[in-house]
C-alpha cells in the first residue's frame, strides 16, 4: 500500500470501526472495537520504518495542496506517540473487556467512543493544518469527557463536567487565534500559518492558541479538571487518557510554538518554562497529600507535564530528545499505574492509601507494577524516565541554564516524596493492620498487562538509542527556535 | 452619520444587549428565550454581511436547535424537580464577583484591541479564500463555502459528521437507564390547532430542505442547512405525538445515523488507485449523494439528541 | 457593514460570556454563555479577514459553519450530562473556581481521611467497601 493510504488508514480504520460499530447490534460491539484496536498498529510498522528512513510522509487531501486543501504529516514525534497510544491502547484492552461486557452498564456506548476516542488521537497527531487540529481535538475531548462520565457517579459526572466546559473555553480561545492568523496569512497549514506576521499581532494569536491548548493539555494553572476526571474514570479510560490525550495537546503546543510561530519571543519562553517549574512542584505536593492512590497518580501527572514545557526554554534537539523520551516513558508507567490501581480498586472495593499496606502480599503483580512505574516517574538510572530527564540536564548544561539545571535535578526529589509515600506504605509498612474481604481478583491478563506497560518503561531505558536517534532528525519545524 | 451606519450601530448594540439579557437575566427560561433571540439577530447580521449560508445555518441550528435542546433540558429539569431546577446555589460575591467583572471587561477590552488590529494589518496577499475562487472551476461548483466544506476542505466536514454522530452516543452514556418521558403538546394541553400545524409545518420543512439540498451547490444552501430544518420537523413532530421516543435502537435508525459519514468517508477520502478521491471525478451527482446522506443523518441524530432516547417510533394517534 | 462596530460587538459579547461563564454556578447558564462567546469568535472569524469580490472571504465561512455543528453537537451533550447530574446530586450546578469555599474545601479533602467527594455530597459514611 501507497504511504497516502497508510495514513489515511491510521484514522478510518478505527472511524470506520465505529461506525460499524454504532450500526451494528450490542453484542457485537465489543469484538468489532477489539479487532479495530488491535488491527490499526500494524499500520505503524511500515509508516515507522518510513519515518526512521528520513521520508517526508505527508498527504494532502483529494490532491489540493494547502493552504487550499488540508495536510497531514507523520514526523519522528508524532510517531512516537502513536506508538505509546497504540501499546497503552492495546494494554488498556482486557481491561476494558472485563468491565465493559455485553450487558454491563454503558457498554453499548463504550466500544464506539473508544474507537472515536482512538480515530481522534490519530488525527491529532497527523493534523497539519490548525483547523484540522481543532477538529480532531474537540472529537477527542467529546470521546474522552463521554468515557468518563462512564463512570456513573456523581464526582465522575461532575468531573466529566468541569473538563467539558474548561475544554469548550479552551477551544474557543484556540479558534480566535487560528482566526485572527488566518487574517494576517491568509492560510491555516501549519509551518506557512504565521511566518509572514508582524511580531507583536502574531504573538496575540500564538498566546490564544496555546492558552487554548493548555487548557486542554492541563497546564498548570489551568489543570483544574484534570484530577477529578483521570481519578474518577473507568481504569481503562484514565491509562489512556493519561499516556495520551493530555499530551496531544502538549504535542500540539509545542508545533504551534516551533512551526507557526517565526520567532517567539524569548521572555515568553521563559515564562512558559517558570509555568512548568510551579507545576512541577505543585503537582508534586498535591501528589503528596492525596489520600487516594488514584488521585496521587493523577496530581504527579500534572506535575510531569510540567518537565514538557521545559522544552520550550531549552529549546534545541537535545532537549526535544529529552521531552520526546519523557512522553514515551511518562505515557506508558502512568498508564500502567492506572490498570494496576483500576485492579487495586476491584478487590480493596478502595484505593484509600489507608488500605495499601500489605499490598505486596496479597496482590503482588500490582504492587511490583506501582514500584517498576514509581522508578521511571522519579527518574532513576537505568529506568526510561532516567534517560528523558538526563537529556533534558544536558540541554540545560549546554546552553547554561542553570535555573533548570537545579529544577530539573530537583524534581527527581520531589516526585520520589510521593512515589516512596506510596510506597513504603505498600511494601514496608510495618503495621499490617488494614484486613479486607477480598472482591473477586480480575482476571491475570489485566493484572499482567499493567506489568509489562511499567516493564516496558523501564527497559526502554536500557535500549534508549533507536528513539533517541528518531527523535533526533526530528526536530519540529526544523528551525526556528530549535538552535542546536 | 449615514443610514447604514445607523442600521450596524442599532444591530450591534441590539446583539450586545440580547448577550446581557441572557447572561444577567433572573430566570433562567427567560435566559434561553433571549439567546434565540441573539441567535435570529445573529442570523440578520450574517444575512448584512453577505453570509446567507451562515444566516440559514444560524438561524436553523444555533437558534432554533440550540433553543429547542436547551428548552427541552430545562424542561427535563423541571420534570425531575421543579423547586430546584433554576436553583444555582449562592453565587460567588463580593471580592470575587468583582473579579468576574474585572476578567469580563478585561477579556473585552482585549478582543477589541485584537479585533481592531487585526482590521488595520494589511491583508495576506493570496489568502487561501482567494486560491478557493481561482480552483472553483476546477469543482464545478457555484457555491464557493460548499466547494470549501466538501472538495476543498473535506476532511474537517467528515471530522465533524463524526463529532456529531459522538455526541448522540455520548448522550446515550448518560440516558442508558434514566427514565424517559414522552411529551407532546396535544397530550398535555390537547390542543387540536397543534395537529393541524403540524400537519402543514411538516410536509413544508422537507419540501424546504430538499431544496436547500438541491440548490446548495451553486446557491446559499447545503446539507447543513437542510438536515437542521428537517431536524426541525422532527422536533415538530415529536411535540404533536406523532413520533414518540423508545427506549431501544433499531437498525434502521443506527444506520440512519451513520450514513453521512460512511458516504463522506468513502467518496472523499478513501483513496482510489491514482491518488483522487472519487468524489474529484464523479462529480455532481456523487456530491449531491453525499450530501443527501449527511442531511439524513444530521437530521436523525439532532432529532434523536432532542428525544433524549436511542430511538423513535410513531405514536399511537 | 462597517467592520469596527462588528468588532465592538463581538468584544462586548464575548466579555458578557466570560463574565457569565465566570459568575454562573448552573451548567445550563454556563453552556449559555459559552455559546456567546462562540458567536463573538465565529462574528470575529468572519468580520476580520479581508472579503474578497464584495462578500466574506469563503474559507473562514466554512470554518464557522464547521464551528456551529460543533457547538451544537457539544452543547446537545452537554445538556444531556447536565440532566443526569441533576438527578443524581439534586443541583445542576458545578462549583465555581472563583469561590474561596471551593479552595478550603478541595484543601480539607486533599487530607487524609474519607474522600467526601466519593461517598457523594460529604456524607460520612467512610469507605469501607
Amino acid at each position: 500500500m501507497s504511504q497516502p493510504a497508510l495514513l489515511t488508514g491510521l484514522v478510518l480504520v478505527p472511524l470506520l470501526a465505529a461506525l460499524a460499530a454504532v450500526a451494528a447490534p450490542a453484542g457485537a460491539r465489543r469484538p468489532i472495537a477489539v479487532a479495530a484496536s488491535i488491527a490499526w498498529p500494524w499500520l505503524l510498522i511500515p509508516l515507522g520504518g518510513g519515518v526512521v528512513r528520513g521520508d517526508e510522509l505527508s498527504l494532502a487531501f483529494g490532491g489540493w495542496a494547502p493552504p487550499l486543501g488540508i495536510g497531514w504529516r507523520l514526523d519522528a514525534l508524532g510517531l512516537v506517540l502513536m506508538s505509546v497510544h497504540a501499546v497503552v491502547g492495546i494494554a488498556a484492552l482486557p481491561s476494558a473487556w472485563q468491565r465493559f461486557a455485553p450487558g454491563a452498564p454503558d457498554a453499548v456506548a463504550f466500544w464506539p467512543l473508544w474507537l472515536i476516542l482512538t480515530a481522534g488521537i490519530n488525527l491529532a497527531l497527523l493534523a497539519a493544518d490548525l483547523f484540522n487540529l481543532y477538529v480532531a481535538l474537540e472529537l477527542t475531548t467529546l470521546a474522552a469527557v463521554a468515557l468518563i462520565a462512564s463512570e456513573d457517579s456523581i464526582a465522575a459526572l461532575t468531573a466529566a463536567m468541569r473538563y467539558l466546559l474548561l475544554a469548550v473555553a479552551g477551544s474557543l480561545m484556540y479558534v480566535l487565534g487560528v482566526g485572527l492568523v488566518y487574517a494576517e496569512t491568509g492560510s491555516l497549514a501549519m509551518g506557512t500559518a504565521v511566518a509572514s506576521g508582524t511580531a507583536a499581532f502574531g504573538n496575540t494569536a500564538l498566546a490564544l492558541m496555546l492558552t487554548g491548548l493548555m487548557v486542554k493539555a492541563a497546564i498548570f494553572p489551568l489543570h483544574v479538571w484534570l484530577p477529578g476526571a483521570y481519578r474518577n474514570a473507568p481504569g481503562p479510560v484514565a491509562a489512556v487518557l493519561s499516556a495520551v490525550v493530555g499530551k496531544v495537546a502538549l504535542v500540539a503546543m509545542w508545533r504551534v510554538w516551533f512551526e507557526a510561530a517565526v520567532d517567539p519571543p524569548a521572555a515568553l519562553a521563559t515564562l512558559l518554562g517558570g509555568i512548568g517549574a510551579v507545576a512541577i512542584g505543585y503537582g508534586a505536593l498535591m501528589a503528596y497529600v492525596e489520600p487516594r492512590l488514584q488521585a496521587v497518580i493523577a496530581w504527579s501527572s500534572v506535575s510531569q507535564f510540567g518537565f514538557l514545557l521545559l522544552l520550550l526554554p531549552l529549546a534545541g534537539t537535545m532537549a526535544f530528545q529529552g521531552a520526546g523520551f519523557h512522553l514515551l516513558t511518562h505515557g506508558l508507567a502512568k498508564a500502567a499505574m492506572f490498570l494496576a490501581a483500576a485492579n487495586i480498586v476491584v478487590v480493596l472495593g478502595s484505593d484509600t492509601v489507608r488500605h495499601l499496606p500489605g499490598l505486596d502480599k496479597r496482590m503482588p503483580i500490582e504492587a511490583f507494577t506501582l514500584a517498576l512505574a514509581g522508578v521511571t516517574l522519579i527518574g532513576l538510572p537505568p529506568s526510561g524516565g532516567f534517560t528523558g530527564k538526563w537529556m533534558l540536564l544536558n540541554a540545560a548544561w549546554d546552553q547554561q541554564g542553570w535555573f533548570w539545571l537545579i529544577l530539573i535535578a530537583l524534581s527527581g526529589l520531589v516526585s520520589a516524596a510521593y512515589v516512596f509515600r506510596i510506597l513504603a506504605l505498600t511494601c514496608f509498612h510495618p503495621a499490617r493492620r488494614a484486613v479486607h474481604a477480598l472482591h473477586a481478583r480480575p482476571p491475570m491478563a489485566t493484572s499482567l498487562a499493567a506489568l509489562l506497560l511499567a516493564l516496558a518503561a523501564v527497559m526502554i531505558g536500557l535500549y534508549p538509542h533507536p528513539v533517541l536517534d528518531l527523535l533526533g532528525q526530528g526536530v519540529p519545524g526544523g528551525g526556528a527556535g530549535a538552535s542546536p | 452619520m449615514s443610514a447604514q451606519l445607523l442600521v450596524d450601530m442599532l444591530l450591534g448594540t441590539l446583539l450586545a444587549g440580547l448577550a446581557g439579557a441572557v447572561a444577567f437575566g433572573r430566570h433562567l427560561f427567560r435566559s434561553i428565550v433571549f439567546y434565540v433571540a441573539f441567535g435570529l439577530a445573529m442570523a440578520v447580521v450574517w444575512a448584512r454581511l453577505g453570509a446567507p449560508d451562515l444566516a440559514l445555518a444560524d438561524a436553523a441550528i444555533g437558534a432554533g436547535l440550540t433553543g429547542a435542546l436547551m428548552l427541552v433540558a430545562f424542561r427535563r429539569l423541571v420534570e425531575i424537580d421543579p423547586e430546584r431546577a433554576e436553583d444555582e446555589g449562592t453565587r460567588p460575591t463580593g471580592a470575587a464577583a468583582w473579579i468576574a467583572v474585572a476578567v469580563a471587561v478585561l477579556v473585552a477590552a482585549l478582543v477589541a484591541i485584537v479585533g481592531l488590529t487585526a482590521l488595520s494589518i494589511e491583508p495576506a496577499p493570496l489568502p487561501a479564500g482567494v486560491l478557493v475562487m481561482n480552483a472553483l472551476d476546477e469543482t464545478g461548483l457555484g457555491n464557493p463555502i460548499t466547494a470549501v466544506l466538501l472538495v476543498f476542505r473535506g476532511f474537517d466536514t467528515l471530522i465533524e459528521m463524526v463529532v456529531l454522530l459522538t455526541a448522540l452516543v455520548a448522550a446515550r452514556v448518560v440516558t442508558s437507564d434514566a427514565p424517559h418521558r414522552s411529551f407532546t403538546l396535544v397530550a398535555e394541553f390537547d390542543l387540536p390547532l397543534v395537529r393541524t400545524l403540524v400537519a402543514v409545518v411538516v410536509p413544508l420543512a422537507v419540501l424546504v430542505a430538499l431544496h436547500l439540498l438541491w440548490v446548495g451547490a451553486d446557491d446559499p444552501g447545503g446539507a447543513f442547512q437542510a438536515g437542521s430544518v428537517l431536524a426541525g420537523a422532527g422536533v415538530a413532530l415529536m411535540l404533536s405525538g406523532t413520533l414518540v421516543p423508545t427506549a431501544r435502537s433499531r437498525a434502521p435508525m443506527r444506520l440512519a445515523a451513520v450514513a453521512g459519514v460512511a458516504a463522506l468517508s468513502v467518496l472523499l477520502v478513501v483513496p482510489m488507485p491514482d491518488g483522487r478521491p472519487p468524489l474529484a471525478f464523479l462529480g455532481r451527482g456523487s456530491l449531491l449523494f453525499a450530501e443527501a446522506a449527511m442531511m439524513v443523518s444530521i437530521a436523525v441524530t439532532l432529532s434523536l439528541l432532542f428525544a433524549g432516547a436511542p430511538g423513535l417510533r410513531r405514536g399511537l394517534q | 457593514m462597517s467592520a469596527a462596530i462588528l468588532v465592538f460587538a463581538a468584544a462586548a459579547i464575548f466579555g458578557i460570556g466570560a463574565y457569565g461563564l465566570l459568575i454562573s454556578r448552573h451548567v445550563m447558564r454556563k453552556l449559555l454563555a459559552l455559546n456567546l462567546m462562540l458567536s463573538a469568535v465565529f462574528l470575529l472569524l468572519i468580520v476580520v479577514p479581508a472579503p474578497i469580490g464584495g462578500q466574506p472571504d469563503p474559507v473562514p465561512q466554512a470554518l464557522v459553519l464547521t464551528g456551529i455543528v460543533i457547538a451544537v453537537s457539544t452543547t446537545a451533550f452537554a445538556l444531556a450530562l447536565m440532566v443526569r447530574l441533576f438527578g443524581k446530586q439534586g443541583h445542576a450546578s458545578i462549583p465555581s473556581d472563583l469561590d474561596p469555599r471551593v479552595w478550603r474545601g478541595r484543601w480539607r479533602n486533599s487530607r487524609d481521611g474519607p474522600d467526601p467527594e466519593r461517598n457523594g455530597a460529604g456524607a460520612a459514611s467512610g469507605d469501607k467497601p
